[in-house]
């Protein structure tokens, strides 16, 4: 993936501007932000970071009731029938509006309700030397 | 055992998000020429192939861009499928198997189009954009 | 406790912190904490805040190491805790009224008695203040996350597989979100370019 800036001169001088001017302060009192933090972690009880939360056996028990409760409530609550012709299955354009006067938009319904479609007219032709990617 | 437990765990998190908001609106841009009918359709394009040839006339397809986004109601995401065109989807409501979306249209720095629309999955969101060079370029929005 | 850093093993000490060993954890402090300091700044734009949050980040670490599974290096994963800690303060922040920095060119009233000094009037030279005022103001108008991007990006000169690591999201959404970010500021900002 390439790293290098889009050739764009207006960009270019907003980023010597925040280069120039976006600064942040310097640390102040940096040996007091290690002090804090080591008296807050001795404060409570200083855990060893890598000891286990809950014993193996607990997550075996928790993992397969969850798996289990997961599988009951699938099979209970997971529609069964995906008709497409139901409303919920039914995608609807409720406004469009094109931002330019040369432009005009309608919409319809694509066949089979198989999606929906927004017509638009009067788009500037791109000639094919031109790149769209 | 600690393997058993693993599996035992990403099992029950696999099961749970079935119902999950894991939802992703996928956007791509498609060149549709009728130059070759022969010609093999793109996988990610295969079920809407048939819907583009009954509405926009097109036989061929080329698919010049493609991204995919987790859906999050409320939230907002750019697609970019090209570095030329691109969207800002915002994620207004979520229903039962569709999404409320406003939909942005950009051409470079130029916005298009704007759309508010219902758009449910498996049913997707074909945008007849401009000609280019000898075919058409078409917009697809599907929620996945 | 200065800032020698020269002879810290951050593998070593990341090993010994696991284990438990706090002084070992408070060299990896040394060693990272201006940089998150820093970038903590950039996104919530107070120094009391970012303070509390750089101290936030290093508890949350220790808290989290036995987590910490080695894929991406130990200062990306340290952002990202830094990262999501500073948004969440933004997002609670957001329910709280701030004034609204007025941007833009200043509008000249034509019976001001007032003659405008040359930094109120576009075109007539803006003092450094001013512009920083005005560039700050403009930062502040973007999402934490978009400041993020921003800062990592234009100002830090990350790529941006490693500000996809350090903020836990994709090199494409990164690419998002650095365009949006780009086209607001320069929105904001296209009078000042006249200046230049």
């Amino acid at each position: 993936m390439k790293n290098s800036d889009p050739n764009d001169p207006p960009w270019d001088k907003t980023r010597a501007l925040l280069r120039e001017h976006l600064t942040a302060p310097p640390l102040p009192h940096p040996d007091f932000i290690n002090s804090q933090v080591l008296e807050t972690i001795r404060r409570e009880g200083n855990p060893r970071p890598s000891a286990p939360l809950f014993p193996l056996r607990w997550l075996a028990w928790g993992g397969g009731t969850a798996l289990g409760t997961a599988a009951l409530l699938t099979a209970f609550f997971l529609p069964h029938d995906l008709s497409r012709h139901e409303d919920g299955f039914i995608s609807h354009v409720l406004e469009a509006r094109a931002e330019s006067p040369q432009l005009s938009v309608t919409s319809f319904r694509a066949p089979d309700d198989r999606g929906v479609v927004l017509w638009v007219e009067g788009s500037e032709f791109i000639p094919a030397n031109e790149s769209v990617q | 055992m600690k393997r058993a437990v693993l599996i035992l765990i990403s099992l029950s998190v696999w099961a749970t998000a079935v119902r999950a908001d894991g939802d992703r609106i996928w956007s791509a841009l498609v060149l549709a020429t009728k130059e070759d009918p022969e010609k093999p359709v793109p996988e990610s394009l295969t079920e809407m192939a048939p819907v583009i040839q009954k509405v926009f006339g097109f036989t061929s397809l080329y698919l010049l861009g493609e991204k995919k986004r987790n859906l999050v109601s409320g939230g907002e995401e750019w697609l970019v499928p090209s570095r030329e065109f691109f969207f800002k989807v915002q994620c207004l409501s979520r229903q039962e198997t569709a999404y409320n979306l406003r939909i942005e249209l950009y051409r470079g720095e130029k916005l298009l189009l704007t759309t508010a629309v219902k758009l449910a999955r498996g049913a997707p969101l074909y945008i007849r954009g401009p000609r280019w060079g000898e075919g058409q370029l078409i917009f697809l929005f599907e929620v996945q | 406790m200065g800032d020698d850093l020269s002879s810290v093993d951050e593998t070593g000490c990341l090993a010994r912190a696991r284990e438990g060993d706090t002084s070992a954890f408070g060299d990896l402090i040394t060693l990272h904490r201006g940089k998150i300091h820093m970038h903590i700044f950039y996104m919530v734009r107070n120094e009391e805040d970012a303070l509390d949050l750089t101290q936030d980040t290093f508890i949350r670490a220790w808290r989290s190491l036995a987590r910490f599974d080695g894929r991406a290096s130990f200062s990306s994963w340290l952002f990202r805790i830094a990262t999501n800690a500073a948004i969440d303060l933004c997002r609670k922040r957001k329910s709280r009224p701030q004034t609204e920095v007025e941007l833009g060119p200043m509008k000249i009233d034509a019976a001001s008695r007032t003659t405008p000094s040359p930094a109120e009037v576009p075109g007539a030279g803006l003092d450094r203040a001013e512009i920083k005022r005005r560039i700050e103001g403009a930062f502040a108008q973007l999402s934490p996350e978009h400041r993020a991007v921003v800062v990592l990006k234009e100002v830090e000169d990350c790529s941006y597989e490693e500000i996809a690591r350090r903020l836990g999201c994709s090199p494409g959404t990164v690419m998002s979100r650095l365009f949006y970010a780009r086209k607001k500021l320069q929105t904001l900002l296209a009078d000042l370019h006249e200046e230049f």
